[in-house]
């Protein structure tokens, strides 16, 4: 994948997935020049990002897309419903999933766009 | 000729004694009345009961589930803290649930990986720690592959299953005399991250129990030192496999004991 190409991946917004995506992760990550630490931080907030998406959806499917930037890979996860934008303190389980996103991301953040919610997470090449 | 059958549904809504809970724990923490303990075993066998039955489909017979579920139980019973303002079966219920998930966890990798993989892995950690004194820095995908005369999609898939099973036994680490065992908790102050995750500190200190000292010490370095997984592993003497496989270890146990209502 070079820059301006992008990969997309779109799975059932069920747990046994996260692995599918994982490896795709992980692939392209290695592509984008990681180091392996970096290789398992990507993988690491991709099953986050994962479980925040799932925290809000009981069934239909999660869209994936990668971006190759010149400085390391750039991941957007939506449409999510509108709900997953409002940091209302919410659970645990979403907050748990936010504080490991932030800690192994370089970037991320939540936006609504069209009445829907997105994921974007940035992972820099060292 | 069909005969019509009446069925009838009961919903049992499970109910505990909060009192009797009280008495019997304060029994067993103050007395060190076993005979407490076996009572509050045998009181909440049912919590263990509904929560094993939401595991029933997956192929387990339901007894083995219950029996794996007491375990849970019997932990939650020793780590309950009865000052604090919390239910028991608050407190439990992730317990149980976690102990059950873990056996299907084990389960699962028990069987799934192929030996070619287990070789695979085994060569790939020697070959992280080759490269990484031979570059002075943490190597690539690539670098791996090309050092094992393998493709990346190996080193890949390799990495990917390396947390099924132990090169090394880390069970040493646990610290059974306490001499010097590590807890996280004594570094988590009121205003941390990890504590804002969490509305009382006896869930998070509950999910944290449930970490070796190693697995806590792996989560302390990584996301409160912000060291990378090759410095960890250096630093604890243990290798970059083994720092990935106890830190997804570890995120999956504190999740699924943050988020009880995940059960299915």
């Amino acid at each position: 994948m070079t820059e301006n190409e992008r990969v997309v991946l779109t799975v059932p917004a069920r747990g046994e997935y996260a692995r599918v995506v994982r490896l795709c992760a992980a692939e392209l990550a290695s592509r984008a020049g990681m180091n392996i630490d970096d290789v398992d931080d990507v993988k690491l907030a991709v099953e986050e990002a994962f479980v925040f998406a799932a925290e809000h959806m009981t069934d239909g499917e999660m869209t994936f897309t990668f971006h190759a930037e010149p400085e390391g890979l750039d991941l957007l996860v939506g449409p999510l419903p509108e709900e997953c934008a409002h940091d209302t303190g919410g659970d645990a389980g979403e907050r748990y999933a936010r504080f490991i996103l932030e800690a192994v991301c370089d970037e991320f953040e939540v936006f609504t766009h069209d009445s829907a919610c997105f994921l974007r997470l940035v992972k820099k090449t060292v | 000729m069909p005969t019509s059958r009446r069925t009838r549904k009961t919903t049992r809504k499970l109910v505990w004694d909060k009192q009797l809970t009280r008495e019997l724990f304060v029994r067993y923490r103050a007395d060190g009345d076993e005979a407490a303990r076996d009572e509050l075993v045998e009181m909440y066998l049912n919590l263990v009961k509904y929560l094993a039955s939401r595991f029933r489909n997956r192929g387990e017979p339901i007894d083995d589930l219950i029996q794996v579920g007491t375990i849970g139980l019997i932990k939650a019973i020793d780590r309950f803290d009865v000052e604090r303002a919390v239910e028991f079966t608050t407190y439990a219920t992730p317990t149980i649930v976690g102990e059950l998930k873990r056996y299907f966890r084990d389960k699962g990798w028990a069987i799934k990986v192929p030996r070619r993989l287990q070789e695979l892995s085994f060569k790939v950690n020697q070959a992280i720690d080759a490269l990484t004194q031979r570059c002075q820095r943490t190597p690539t995908v690539p670098e791996i592959a090309a050092y094992l005369e393998v493709t990346p999609d190996d080193v890949l898939e390799a990495l990917e299953t390396s947390e099924a099973y132990n090169f090394v036994s880390l069970e040493t680490d646990r610290n059974s005399d306490g001499s010097d065992s590590f807890s996280i908790l004594e570094y988590i102050g009121k205003d941390d991250q990890l504590m804002a995750v969490v509305d009382d500190r006896t869930t998070l200190s509950a999910a944290l129990k449930e970490l070796t000292p190693m697995e806590q010490q792996v989560l302390y370095l990584r996301f409160f030192q912000g060291m990378t997984q090759t410095e960890i592993a250096r630093h604890l003497g243990i290798s970059q496999m083994q720092v990935s496989r106890l830190l997804r270890r570890t995120l999956r146990v504190m999740r699924e004991n943050l988020v009880p209502e995940g059960v299915d």
